[in-house]
């Protein structure tokens, strides 16, 4: 049997070897890509963000010089100058170096809820789509109802049960937003599950898991990585909900979310506030959707408008 | 139809149940409780908080206080707030009508806004108008609804004046005065129907460019119609239909962002009570909130499908 396999898979790469286009799929895909300016330029900015809450505090400690949660009273509301980049909110905190501690939380959660949603919504989705019947319909009728609820309600009704940490956060985030994914994955399911290979697989005798796993999860795929941005997006979006209620991160941590609930209260007397942690979740989310547009576009670019 | 409507409904009441049995049990295994004596330190004593506790019933086994909610629930009755121990439904009532105030007055100013900008971006396409208009469709999607509030609140309220910073009308005035009411109702209303403009302008951009390219409009041409009728009468008419079914996956968008909302101009309306139940531990409050409001989403889709079918003679419920 395995005899066989290798030269089978031999042949074929012969073949192959004659018959390639003059470019792979993924040499395809990346040129796709990168002739969509605007999606580069958000994934470079992306990488910048990245870049700067990874080392938070390697630069609070060399280049703002400022503990993200030292309090000093003397410095209250100090608008941007040489010592403080971007000021001081109302107790004389440096905004800079707690806009990007801000980012390890906000992105983290971000991160860590789109995962939890992805692979939760991924799992439900398969198992709806390729089993379908009486399984499917329950399914179906469970995310009808929960995308009946608006997600602000569930979020506040969860967050206010648990002790917030941003980890726990991120779990609640990631556990009501599956259900984008799930419908998304158990369409790509059906699509796939018609098709002549899975039937042979079948035939094969391949078990569910491994048709699942190896043949249909795999093609399926660009709709998770372009799912992913989107979701990382919705969950920032959701965080910073959140904590700006004041039910999210806690304070003396700082993130975009609690910086912006913060800058509520003072409103008038520090205006400038509400612009860095505002601006930073803006342009977080736009990147991340227009990135995610521009990899949908370059892996199947038949769904271009 | 009324198979359709029963079937929908009968869908999604397990579900509800599901939410709120899933709701409770979270709640009685999680650290804490609505008293928490270390709020009060010295006021009260161990014994105390065991009576206080007795009296809201909070000190029985979970399945019998769920049991005795849902016994409530089925008459219509969402039991009393532990804080304010007035029967939540009296809470919800009262201040649904300001919630309502704004999510209507938002979903018409989307609507306006949304259809104005989406005819003229399928008209003007391809021009500098249809890339602005696509610009502000993705960052209306971006901007945190409460971060574009606060900069609004800066700007008109702040810094011109011109508006109030907060509240549905001026302290001190009983009677109603339209003119208060409007100055008030402003940003709320602009700053929540924000991403819906953003949302609808594009459904109807594509819409009617999809439209357009149908042979009836062809037809429509060639008898020699001026465009503008064309555009009007026999494109718009059918581009809008599918906007009905948009509208109601809309109302949750809608209700979850009038929390945020009602938080930044402290407007008294459901999305308040719900955060404060948050804060408070209020569980009845949170979860007839809550429940309230998915019904009212689900009631509300329902509608729009019913109006979906009713409006294109094409749908078939089934």
């Amino acid at each position: 049997m395995e005899a066989t396999g290798q030269q089978s898979s031999k042949s074929t790469s012969t073949i192959d070897a004659s018959m390639r286009p003059t470019e792979s799929l993924v040499r395809m895909t990346l040129l796709r890509f990168w002739r969509d300016k605007a999606a580069v330029v958000a994934m470079v900015v992306l990488i910048v963000f990245a870049l700067l809450a990874a080392t938070a505090p390697w630069l609070s400690e060399n280049v703002t010089h400022h503990e993200p949660n030292l309090l000093d009273l003397s410095k209250r509301f100090q608008l941007p100058s040489k010592v403080h980049w971007l000021g001081t909110d109302d107790v004389g905190r440096d905004v800079l170096t707690r806009l990007l501690y801000g980012a390890r939380i906000s992105l983290g959660i971000g991160l860590l809820a789109a995962m939890v949603a992805i692979s939760f919504g991924g799992f439900v989705g398969a198992v709806s789509g390729y089993f379908g019947g009486f399984l499917d319909d329950l399914i179906n009728a469970v995310i009808n109802t929960l995308l009946s609820v608006p997600t602000i309600f569930m979020l506040i009704l969860l967050a206010a049960f648990v002790r917030p940490t941003p980890a726990m956060i991120a779990v609640i985030i990631g556990s009501i937003g599956w259900m984008g994914v799930a419908r998304l994955v158990r369409g790509g399911v059906l699509a796939v599950k018609a098709r002549d290979y899975i039937l042979a697989a079948q035939v094969v005798g391949a078990d569910n898991r491994r048709i699942i796993l190896q043949h249909i999860l795999p093609n399926v795929s660009s709709t998770i990585i372009v799912v992913l941005y989107i979701d990382i997006a919705g969950a920032i979006l959701s965080e910073s909900s959140l904590s700006f209620l004041g039910l999210g991160v806690q304070p003396p941590d700082p993130s975009w979310g609690s910086m912006l609930q913060n800058s509520l209260s003072y409103l008038f007397r520090a205006p400038y506030l509400i612009f860095p942690p505002g601006l930073a979740i803006f342009f977080t989310v736009l990147c991340l959707y227009i990135l995610g547009d521009g990899l949908r576009d370059a892996l199947d670019p038949r769904l271009k408008e | 139809m009324t198979q359709f409507v029963v079937r929908r409904l009968v869908q999604s009441i397990p579900v509800l149940f599901l939410i709120t049995l899933f709701s409770f049990i979270l709640m009685y295994s999680s650290p804490g409780n609505f008293i928490n004596p270390l709020e009060y330190p010295g006021e009260m004593g161990q014994e105390e908080m065991e009576m206080l506790l007795h009296n809201l019933g909070l000190d029985r086994p979970w399945y019998v206080q769920y049991g005795d909610w849902m016994w409530k629930l089925i008459h219509l009755d969402l039991g009393r707030s532990f804080k304010f121990r007035q029967p939540v439904k009296d809470m919800i009532a009262a201040r649904l009508p300001a919630t309502l105030e704004l999510t209507v007055t938002s979903l018409l100013l989307a609507l306006v806004f949304g259809i104005l900008i989406g005819v003229l971006s399928a008209i003007y396409r391809g021009t500098i108008f249809d890339g602005i208009s696509r610009v502000f469709a993705v960052a209306g999607h971006a901007v945190p609804i409460f971060w574009l509030g606060l900069i609004l609140i800066w700007i008109f309220s702040v810094t011109l004046r011109w508006l109030p910073t907060g509240g549905i009308k001026s302290t001190g005035t009983e009677a109603w005065d339209l003119w208060d009411r409007f100055k008030h109702l402003i940003l709320p209303a602009t700053i929540l129907s924000f991403g819906r403009v953003a949302n609808f302008s594009r459904y109807v951009r594509g819409e009617l460019l999809e439209v357009i390219r149908q042979d009836y409009i062809r037809t429509a041409r060639a008898k020699g119609l001026m465009e503008r009728v064309v555009l009007m009468r026999h494109a718009l008419r059918n581009a809008l239909i599918p906007l009905v079914t948009v509208l109601g996956m809309n109302l949750r968008w809608l209700f979850g962002g009038a929390v945020l909302t009602e938080t930044i101009f402290a407007w008294p309306g459901m999305g308040r009570l719900i955060v404060n139940g948050a804060f408070q531990r209020d569980y009845p409050v949170l979860m007839g909130t809550t429940l309230f409001s998915a019904v009212l989403v689900i009631v509300g889709n329902l509608v729009a499908d019913i109006a979906y079918a009713w409006v294109d003679p094409r749908i078939r419920l089934e």
